[in-house]
């Protein structure tokens, strides 16, 4: 039975390769054509269209069409204006003033002034949302006039400006009792249809001021990669995300490829506390036993970024230290000679089984270790087995895991320190806690920047992981499709997408 | 008069071929099966890799004849194990009186009502994963055919005349089953052992394919099979050998046993 699966597979795979690009002319071309209607393959159905109560990344992918934040970001990660056109902030950094675009109105045509803005934050503070807590540190909302809000705060923070740019801080039309499903927001597109597990099709909202470059947008649900590509390949399509391991499918045939440095990292864990792996040679002599350009190639098809320490390329503060351990079996062999494990060692590797290219970034990395004398005993668990007792229990020696990456500093790094909860490395290092302790209320940028890169310098020395990657994105558009772009949080800027003439 | 037994030829042959690769595993293995090349791999049939590499550029053919060990031992000893829980259990309820009888028959009738994958499956997740555990999950779900075939065999065997004798003469029930009864079953036995064997390797490779079996970065049919899926689309290839090493495997076991089955029902006929 499976013998027969695996060749109805291959007819499947040859016949879409060799009829794919016939039918693709004869059939759905021509329809496709007369509307400029951009389709894009998702790989999860939304968990609702509400911002304030989602914690799903997939679903502000969708939501950032529909609503707006005050601000929001460019493709560099600098701050733009959305809902709102111009902000300041107080000197003291505790009060911070937006400005409303003249004459804001959501889809149903209600009028969106500050007293809805303002409603908007209440709803997110409050006891439905799932964020309440990020919120926290908003004492006081004022509404001078129709188009001005004032939030205050009660202590300094320097990210609470980013804070007023993720999708989640959205502006919706508090008035609505069903968002979930009958979203109402500012932004340039409205739900036309949602067929679960299916599709789910946005309109161009009437009321939205700017440039829209396209006549609506269709998201088609489909959770498997491969099924991706092929729906690409047949014309049914225009825009899909896939990931460096299964590039080598789109390359060489006449696709608009987008390769974006995501903001993310990947890296296998060392569990510091752990008796050999406390020994900071036998961390070093890890990296140095693995040819991290050779794991990138293996596993992501070079579709990746070679990264040092725990810091995405695609932020400013960021250092290249990718070459701080070169990859060097005999100095690796030395240094464990030196650490009293010539006769070699055992050591655990957990890999979480529902990411495959982590499971396969763990084995590359385990045949390296074998050749320097580390024998590596691979055990592939379950995501939650993973969660209770890796991440959490921190019951582990090494792990291959990704970390989604944040535009604030601190929140990436505060994992290292020694007695914070997600510093599942049990990593401890004196110069970190206090670079970290003074980062939050240091007001000047220049030296808030020299704090991130000396830290990203400590860990670079000291490897509490081998940092391996920042995984590179691949978009793969029709090649009449333009102006998809990627953006450091996790949004999709439909409005800029469209099909070339 | 006397015809061709082609299956069990046929069958034979295709079994010949998977013990000469299991041996051969033992004998001479080109690579070690974790060793990685990364440079080469997806390469095609070459003479330092008789069946190309896989992602990770690992020789394909090293691969397979480690992959026939845990195919061959995981399914002869889980149906070894299967078939001597069947036959005590089948012994058992046809030598019980008529109550036990009654319930061990219908608990291996419920045994059998549920898929066999899915009990494996079930097992294997409660047991663990690994080799031990999966050839016990699948000696579970072997134990009600030979119960059933060992039950109606003995039910049968009671009614012929040289057990009724040797019952005269004061022989034992336990001696009874196992010198007089257990000869004239063991052919059929033999039949339904190979055909099960062909069954249990696929329910191993099963396993394997989803991530119970053996695991990462050991060899089975069944995990080769799921790593070249994810490749399937740009090198379909990777899937193609272990694929008819699987299809050897099975066709090789079920068809030894059907032909041993008609080579028993042909001598049945000639007496």
């Amino acid at each position: 039975m499976k013998k027969a699966f695996i060749f109805l597979t291959l007819l499947f795979a040859l016949s879409s390769v060799f009829a794919g690009g016939s039918s693709e002319k004869t059939a759905s071309a021509p329809v496709k054509n007369v509307s400029n209607i951009i389709t894009m393959a998702i790989p999860v159905d939304p968990d609702g269209l509400d911002p304030h109560v989602t914690a799903s990344a997939s679903t502000f992918q969708i939501t950032s069409n529909i609503y707006e934040s005050l601000i929001t970001v460019d493709e560099q990660g600098n701050l733009i204006p959305a809902l709102a056109e111009s902000w300041s902030v107080s000197d003291d950094g505790l009060e911070i003033t937006f400005r409303l675009r003249d004459n804001a109105l959501f889809s149903d045509g209600r009028k969106c002034t500050s007293a809805e803005v303002k409603a908007s934050f209440e709803r997110l503070r409050g006891e439905e949302s799932v964020r309440q807590n990020d919120y926290a540190f908003i004492t006081s909302i004022d509404t001078p006039d129709e188009r001005t809000v004032v939030f205050g705060m009660d202590s300094l923070n320097v990210a609470t400006l980013s804070s007023f740019a993720y999708p989640w801080a959205a502006v919706v039309d508090v008035t609505q009792d069903n968002l979930r499903a009958k979203p109402v927001g500012t932004g340039p597109y409205v739900l036309k249809s949602w067929t679960a597990q299916q599709s789910l099709v946005l309109d161009r909202n009437p009321n939205y001021p700017y440039e829209v470059r396209n006549n609506g947008v269709k998201f088609v649900i489909m959770p498997d990669l491969t099924a991706e590509i092929t729906a690409l390949n047949a014309g049914e399509v225009d825009l899909i995300l896939i990931t460096g391991d299964l590039a080598s499918a789109v390359e060489g045939r006449g696709y608009n490829i987008i390769e974006v440095a995501g903001n993310g990292l990947q890296l296998m864990a060392i569990n510091c506390a752990r008796e050999p792996l406390s020994d900071l040679r036998v961390r070093q002599a890890i990296n140095l036993a693995v040819n991290k350009d050779e794991v990138i190639d293996a596993v992501w098809w070079g579709y990746g970024r070679k990264i040092g320490s725990h810091f995405p390329v695609v932020l400013k503060e960021y250092v290249d230290l990718s070459d701080t351990y070169g990859y060097d079996p005999e100095r690796a062999k030395a240094l464990l000679k030196e650490a009293g494990y010539e006769n070699g060692l055992t050591l655990r590797l957990d890999l979480p089984k529902n990411y495959q290219e982590y499971v396969n970034a763990g084995l590359v990395i385990a045949a390296s270790l074998e050749n320097v004398g580390i024998h590596v005993d691979v055990n592939i668990v379950e995501w939650a087995y993973w969660l209770s007792e890796i991440y959490v229990g921190r019951n582990y020696d090494l792990t291959v895991v990704g970390h989604t990456g944040r535009l604030d500093p601190y929140a990436l790094l505060v994992k290292y320190v020694s007695t914070g909860s997600d510093n599942y490395f049990n990593y401890s290092n004196a110069r970190v806690d206090e670079l970290l302790g003074i980062y939050q209320s240091e007001l000047d940028e220049a030296k808030r920047v020299e704090y991130v890169q000396e830290i990203q310098r400590i860990l670079a020395q000291e490897v509490p992981a081998l940092y391996i990657q920042d995984p590179i994105q691949i978009f793969v558009a029709q090649k009449d499709v333009f102006g998809f772009a990627s953006y450091p949080i996790n949004i999709y800027q439909m409005k800029d997408v469209y099909r070339a003439r | 008069m006397k015809k061709r037994n082609f299956s069990l030829a046929a069958g034979l042959i295709l079994l010949s071929v998977i013990f000469i690769l299991f041996i051969m595993s033992y004998v001479y293995l080109p690579y070690r099966i974790d060793q990685m090349d990364i440079r080469n791999r997806f390469s095609m049939h070459s003479a330092e890799h008789l069946l190309g590499t896989d992602h990770f550029g690992r020789d394909i053919f090293s691969r397979i004849l480690v992959s026939t060990r845990s195919a061959l031992t995981v399914s002869v000893s889980s149906v070894l194990l299967g078939s001597i829980g069947g036959l005590i259990l089948g012994s058992l309820a046809a030598l019980s009186p008529l109550a036990i009888e009654l319930v061990i028959m219908r608990l291996v009738d419920a045994l059998m009502a549920f898929p066999g994958i899915l009990s494996a499956l079930m097992l294997s997740a409660v047991l663990g994963k690994g080799v031990m555990n999966a050839s016990i999950a699948i000696a579970f779900f072997m134990v009600p055919v030979f119960a059933r075939l060992s039950y109606s065999m003995i039910l049968e065997n009671r009614k012929r005349l040289f057990i009724k004798a040797a019952r005269s003469y004061g022989a034992s029930t336990p001696r009874l089953v196992l010198f007089h009864m257990l000869p004239d079953m063991l052919t059929r036995l033999i039949t339904q052992f190979s055909a099960s064997v062909g069954t249990a390797i696929l329910t191993e490779s099963s396993l394997s394919f989803l991530g119970l079996g053996i695991q990462p970065p050991g060899a089975s049919l069944g995990l080769m099979l799921s790593e070249a899926k994810g490749y399937v689309l740009i090198e379909p290839y990777q899937a193609l050998w272990p694929g008819i090493v699987l299809a050897i495997a099975v066709l090789g076991f079920q068809l030894t046993g059907d032909g041993i089955n008609t080579l028993l029902h042909r001598e049945a006929s000639h007496e």
